[in-house]
């Protein structure tokens, strides 16, 4: 069936060429009688039905193939989330097992570190705070000995001063008591002196004078005589 | 030739205390025996009736002393000579006082120092009135300190004891 549907032969045209315008051969009288015939069938109404019809017939089939398309479409695009949904959760399920499995080792990883960090930390700690400890206790000990030692120093400097001290305050104790006593002496002594001076007559001290010089009768005599 | 010490056998009075009353001696011996001399010279060839100076007592009581007859030259000059010996050379004491001595203090000491220590001796004296009493002997090579202040001194000690007492009874 053509596509130009009723074919009507004996409508004359006026797209014909004359006669005397087409070729002698057959062929060419046979496709110019063709030609004529065409063009008389085929007048402008006609055609523009056709084309009418033609349009509507190629919409109505664009519009069913478009709806098959789009049927085709919406399920393949359906089909295709479907699969990319699957793919996707697949890959996802895939990649997240491997990142828990890669976090988990990883987190085991860190956790033995640090574990072992910690039980460094702990044993270093531990030496740190026994060293630490240590040597507190060796400067408690330096600090209190020398804190006694101190004390002790102290003490003596503070006992031997209080000696001295004692002993000079003793002494100036002594020197005043002797000087004081001395001086009384010179004292009585100076008036006695003063008092019986002038008093005693020199002839009565003769006798006296006498004795003393028996007394040393020898030593004069061997000085006079030396 | 000078006589020495040992020569000299006489008996000195008591009036003859200091060795500046030796020198005086000297002196009036040297006069008298100038006079004397003179008398002589004037006398000439013939016999000589000296007339003696009046004397001093000390020199009259040395002559007296030692029976020394001044009118013999030979006497006067041994005199002379001696007793320059013994201005120059008799032992010397010195006495030193509180109070200045008198004449016959002196003579009593000089006695009892001729009887007992030296029969030539003289003596010289000093004042020093702190001493109070008592004296202060200078031989020629000690110094011996019979004074009153020595005797207080000396006794200082007792005497700071009784003070000492005395405070302590107080």
């Amino acid at each position: 069936m053509s596509v130009f549907g009723k074919h009507h032969k004996d409508e004359p045209t006026s797209d014909v060429p004359s006669e005397e315008l087409l070729p002698k051969t057959p062929m060419e009288q046979a496709s110019t009688a063709i030609q004529q015939e065409v063009a008389s069938a085929f007048d402008p109404a006609f055609r523009e039905d056709l084309k009418t019809r033609g349009r509507q017939k190629f919409d109505e089939l664009v519009e069913k193939t478009a709806m098959f398309l789009k049927q085709d479409l919406d399920v393949t695009v359906v089909e295709l989330g479907e699969h990319l949904k699957d793919q996707t959760d697949k890959l996802l399920d895939t990649e997240f097992a491997k990142y828990a499995e890669s976090m988990k080792k990883a987190q085991d990883s860190a956790l033995k570190t640090l574990e072992t960090t910690a039980k460094e930390i702990e044993t270093q700690g531990k030496v740190l705070l026994d060293e630490l400890h240590q040597e507190a206790q060796d400067r408690r000990a330096a600090y209190e000995q020398e804190a006694k030692d101190r004390a002790a120093a102290f003490a003596q400097e503070t006992a031997d001063r209080q000696a001295a001290l004692q002993q000079a305050i003793d002494a100036k104790k002594q020197e005043l008591a002797k000087s004081y006593e001395t001086n009384m002496a010179q004292v009585i002594e100076h008036y006695v002196l003063q008092a019986f001076g002038d008093q005693l007559d020199l002839k009565s001290q003769l006798p006296l004078i006498l004795k003393y010089m028996e007394e040393h009768k020898t030593e004069i005599i061997e000085d006079m005589t030396s | 030739m000078s006589a020495t010490l040992e020569d000299i056998t006489y008996v000195l009075p008591p009036t003859l205390i200091s060795r500046a009353d030796v020198a005086r001696l000297v002196l009036e011996v040297e006069y008298v025996d100038n006079e004397l001399e003179a008398q002589k010279a004037r006398a000439g060839e013939g016999e000589v009736h000296y007339n003696v100076p009046v004397l001093s007592h000390a020199l009259d009581d040395f002559v007296s002393l030692n029976q020394i007859d001044l009118t013999s030259p030979e006497q006067r000059g041994e005199l002379k000579q001696k007793l320059r010996t013994l201005k120059d050379k008799a032992p010397s004491l010195h006495f030193t006082f509180a109070v200045e001595a008198d004449q016959a203090f002196l003579q009593d000491l000089a006695k009892w120092v001729r009887e007992q220590i030296h029969k030539q001796a003289l003596i010289a004296t000093g004042l020093q009135p702190s001493l109070a009493g008592g004296t202060i002997l200078r031989t020629p090579n000690h110094q011996h300190d019979f004074s009153l202040r020595e005797l207080l001194v000396k006794n200082r000690e007792s005497l700071v004891h009784q003070l000492d007492s005395l405070h302590a009874a107080g």
